[in-house]
């Protein structure tokens, strides 16, 4: 436990003065403050980009999806997050661009002004950020659990939570973008050598690679196969996966902002190439962890978000313990640090405030202390941590993020779509989200969010036509 | 008559087999229920999957040194 509140410590006091240091490099600017000036070339997108994505789900939520049904979670997480990498061309070439043009600085800005709509500006903004806060109090969760399981329930998971957003929070109003940028490259790196230290001293303390892996088969074969574990892994499940990241990852507010901080179109191509290479094994490493738990017989006790702590605490030594829990706080803080931009950037950038003495930064930093607070309050009174990080997050806010692709694709490609066409097409595919999720539809083993895209389409596709039509 | 925008186009036509086709063979439905053989203790398919994923990189490598110019 003392070398985890050493390391712990030299490590928010590390981001803290990484925020206090990009505070003095950012000029008084919105465009500096909210999207370090669009500067990141290909090492700061990459790691942003990466580390922005890969979060509390990633370290806990990942590994207990695969102690529950086994090998098949590596599938879709990897290989959906890879080729949905294509998105940084379809989607993000074409952002930058128009932000570069434009100046525009958040997604709703660049969709109201496309179709000149303020409602559809509002509508896409509101939709975000409702979906976004779940996801964000998932992330303190996540640093509460691990707060707590390292401490020996010393620190209530709850005071966890709050503690970390509030170092969130510091070098967040500090840093800015830049701050955000330059803290994910530290908490990629540290990320991604805490999964590597936890697999490599789990495996040498089970006998190998190989060994570790045979006593788990020997244990449950089941998890070696699909449907896997309590059948998951359906056809169409897998199906819906595979798809859904593709329309939902982009249009996470905090990866979506992260195309206009692009310096060229060269760094943009490098992110995308090296995406499914950082991908391919570091999805691995989580789903090792949850499966050989089963080769060891480790009795989670209804925590399975929890088996990857308990089985670095209990195959590896104290220091490594210390170290890949950091490195699981890293995963989460560069996930919740990019959200909490994100959304402040929105908020303060497309309500139309009538911003008088106070600046647009200062009004953003405001956001980032409410944001906080909103956070801290989902933590204590909202959530179930029953369902487990990764049922809340399918149902609220992949499923919800992923309806606006389709607006965004028809605001960069199609020229026929129109405001009322869009506004429809969010509507109609969120309540189906909705009643999916709520099984008041069924859902023929489809995903809801992939059910919300397909009436999304739909619904752009025939009203914008019949809009052109009855214009003409 | 104008085609619609998503349609493909001669310049691009190999891009969409290319990165349908990775999608396609992501669904591995032949693999379903089987485990076996095992490499390094890993179901095949799970190796599979890994190079598939490595594929996609080789394929977005491609992609951009050959199509995505900066001036589109």
């Amino acid at each position: 436990m003392i070398e985890f509140i050493i390391l712990i410590i030299a490590y928010f006091v590390g981001l803290i003065l990484l925020g206090i240091y990009a505070h003095r490099k950012t000029n008084k600017t919105a465009q500096d403050y909210f999207l370090a000036n669009r500067s990141f070339g290909s090492v700061i997108l990459f790691f942003t980009l990466a580390a922005t994505n890969f979060s509390a789900f990633t370290f806990l939520g990942f590994a207990g999806k695969a102690y529950d049904s086994g090998f098949g979670q590596y599938g879709i997480m990897a290989f959906g997050t890879a080729i949905m990498a294509i998105m940084f061309y379809l989607i993000g070439r074409k952002v930058w661009k128009l932000g570069k043009e434009k100046g525009y600085m958040t997604p709703p800005e660049l969709i109201g002004d496309r179709f000149n709509s303020m409602s559809l500006r509002l509508l896409f903004m509101g939709v975000m950020v409702i979906f976004t806060i779940p996801y964000l109090a998932t992330q303190a969760i996540g640093a509460g659990y691990l707060i707590e399981s390292v401490t020996g329930a010393s620190i209530g998971w709850q005071i966890g939570a709050i503690f970390t957003m509030f170092v969130i929070m510091i070098y967040v109003i500090f840093g800015g973008m830049k701050g955000s940028g330059w803290t994910d490259v530290i908490q990629g790196v540290l990320m991604i050598s805490a999964m590597t230290l936890a697999v490599v001293f789990i495996a040498i303390n089970l006998g190998g690679f190989e060994a570790a892996n045979t006593m788990a088969y020997n244990a449950s074969p089941e998890l070696f196969a699909r449907p896997g574990g309590g059948d998951y892994f359906m056809p169409m499940i897998w199906f819906s996966f595979m798809l859904l990241w593709i329309f939902a990852d982009p249009m996470f507010p905090q990866i979506f902002s992260r195309f206009y901080t692009a310096k060229d179109e060269k760094s943009l191509k490098q992110s995308m190439i090296l995406y499914p290479i950082i991908v391919s094994f570091l999805f691995l490493f989580p789903v090792l962890i949850g499966v050989w738990a089963h080769g060891v017989g480790l009795d989670v006790a209804g925590q399975k978000d929890m088996v990857l702590p308990m089985m670095v605490a209990n195959y590896a030594p104290g220091f490594v313990y210390a170290f890949v829990m950091v490195g699981a706080l890293a995963a989460l803080m560069s996930t919740a640090d990019s959200q909490l931009l994100s959304l402040s950037t929105m908020l303060s950038h497309d309500l139309p405030f009538k911003k008088y003495r106070i600046s647009e930064i200062n009004i953003g930093r405001i956001l980032i202390v409410i944001l906080s607070l909103f956070a801290i309050l989902f933590v204590i009174k909202s959530y179930n941590p029953k369902e487990g990080i990764m049922g809340t997050l399918v149902k609220t806010t992949f499923s919800g993020l992923a309806v606006l692709c389709p607006t965004t694709i028809a605001a960069l490609y199609w020229k026929k779509a129109t405001k009322y066409g869009c506004i429809l097409s969010i509507i109609f595919g969120e309540l189906v989200v909705f009643l999916i999720t709520f099984e008041i539809l069924p859902s023929y083993g489809i995903l809801s969010g992939i059910w919300g895209v397909f009436i999304a389409i739909i619904t752009l596709i025939i009203v914008s036509l019949a809009l052109n039509k009855i214009n003409h | 008559m104008t085609m619609p925008f998503w349609f493909p186009k001669k310049t691009n036509v190999v891009w969409y087999l290319v990165f349908i086709g990775l999608f396609f063979l992501s669904l591995d439905f032949w693999w379903w229920e089987k485990s076996e053989p095992l490499v390094f203790g890993l179901p095949f398919w799970i190796v599979y999957l890994i190079i598939l994923t490595i594929i996609t990189s080789i394929a977005f490598y491609l992609f951009s040194k050959y199509y995505w110019r900066d001036d589109q």
